[in-house]
């Protein structure tokens, strides 16, 4: 088991990552708390002895999404939260940035991780592919489809 | 776009309060798991001792229980219990030339035949052997290890003119020891009360085993001058297998 000095560690440094994996799957923020404690305490009893820093986040992140699938799969789950009453309960999230979250969020599950990990956290393809456990080409494809669809929510400006 | 994306996700952070309550969670989680696991441990360690305890109490009850007596008698009488892996577990004299030899001889934990050998090696029981002659070896034991220990001691003698080894089915001398008597004995007694009804174990008890067969040799040839044919039927009483030397 580890340290209870590692685990905080761990929270103060992964809390946020997980918190937003969580939303753009769960939209919310009672379930990312669940889940952000079910992924510690695996955490807490895991054994496994991580290579570096990246290593252990790429781990914490690919949990995270697994334990979200999870919830959504379970037949229990009735938590759901209307979008704008979720970007309603995030004060800093301004109404430009609102506008961009919403149309994040409003994309296919199988998009949401991908513009998440490449654009907000900066993994290359190639990594994400690791990380998700997919085809690096069909990683690249997801990325063009989402690219694609936010562009048209969004009105046709370039994304980077 | 790539910063509006960003600046998108930057308004969902984990602020303190939220991280401070993971915190307190999954400290309160590690208790849990904690006192689950010392319980567990406790759990695991009660059943092991409980078995180590079970396994101890049979394995006692295996080693110690004698499944077979050999009853060693001339005058001293002596009792050997003999487990089923061979080995002498209890001593037991019948008479106090028996007390006397049984403490000056330690023949715990002994094979049977190299308790047997010890035990008449011994001065005291060797000086009681050249004067009697005779020393009677009585093995009793309905099963198959008292049939292993009868032969194997029937083998082991087979040398000595001096032992007479015989194996004793008789259900009877369960009584020997109420009577004070040690169960090779009791069968010599019993043998004779067979032909002489009017014989008790008073008489009996400070008898040699020698003076008892002699007197159930004269009774027998009494019994046949006298011509009573049942009391040879009685005789059979003692339904014992006698193989060895003398008799």
């Amino acid at each position: 088991m580890r340290s209870e000095i590692g685990v905080n560690n761990a929270i103060k440094l992964y809390s946020d990552t997980m918190r937003r994996i969580c939303i753009l799957h769960l939209k919310s923020y009672h379930d990312a708390e669940d889940i952000c404690q079910t992924v510690f305490i695996k955490y807490m009893c895991s054994d496994i002895e991580f290579e570096s820093a990246e290593h252990e986040k790429a781990w914490i992140i690919r949990v995270t999404i697994n334990a979200c699938k999870d919830l959504l799969k379970s037949f229990f789950r009735s938590r759901t939260v209307n979008l704008n009453e979720l970007i309603c309960e995030s004060d800093s999230v301004s109404s430009q940035s609102s506008e961009v979250l919403e149309a994040v969020l409003s994309l296919p599950p199988k998009y949401k991780n991908v513009i998440h990990l490449h654009y907000y956290e900066g993994y290359t393809a190639p990594e994400i592919a690791e990380i998700l456990g997919k085809n690096v080409n069909t990683v690249y494809t997801l990325l063009t489809r989402a690219k694609k669809l936010l562009k048209e929510t969004l009105g046709g400006e370039e994304l980077a | 776009m790539h910063n509006r994306i960003k600046n998108a996700f930057d308004g969902i952070q984990a602020d303190e309060a939220f991280e401070k309550k993971l915190m307190t969670k999954v400290a309160k989680r590690r208790s849990t798991i904690k006192a689950a696991g010392f319980y567990r441990k406790a759990i695991a360690a009660t059943a092991t001792c409980l078995l180590v305890l079970c396994l101890g109490l049979v394995g006692y009850y295996l080693y110690f229980t004698p499944v077979t007596v050999i009853s060693v008698d001339v005058n001293p009488s002596v009792e050997l219990g003999i487990n089923r892996f061979d080995n002498v577990v209890s001593i037991e004299a019948f008479n106090d030339e028996g007390e006397k030899i049984v403490n000056s001889v330690k023949l715990q934990h002994l094979n049977y035949k190299d308790a047997v050998d010890k035990l008449l090696d011994t001065t005291d029981f060797s000086k009681y052997a050249e004067s009697e002659g005779l020393v009677y070896l009585t093995v009793f034991g309905d099963n198959k290890e008292s049939d292993i220990v009868a032969e194997g001691l029937a083998e082991h003698t087979r040398s000595r003119s001096d032992v007479h080894c015989s194996h004793s089915l008789n259900k009877e001398t369960k009584n020997a020891h109420s009577n004070g008597l040690s169960m090779g004995k009791y069968e010599a007694y019993l043998e004779l009360k067979s032909i002489n009804p009017n014989v008790t174990v008073d008489e009996v008890k400070d008898l040699t085993m020698r003076q008892i067969k002699d007197r159930i040799r004269e009774n027998d040839k009494d019994d046949f001058t006298e011509e009573l044919p049942e009391q040879n039927v009685d005789r059979k009483e003692s339904k014992g297998q006698h193989h060895g030397n003398g008799h």
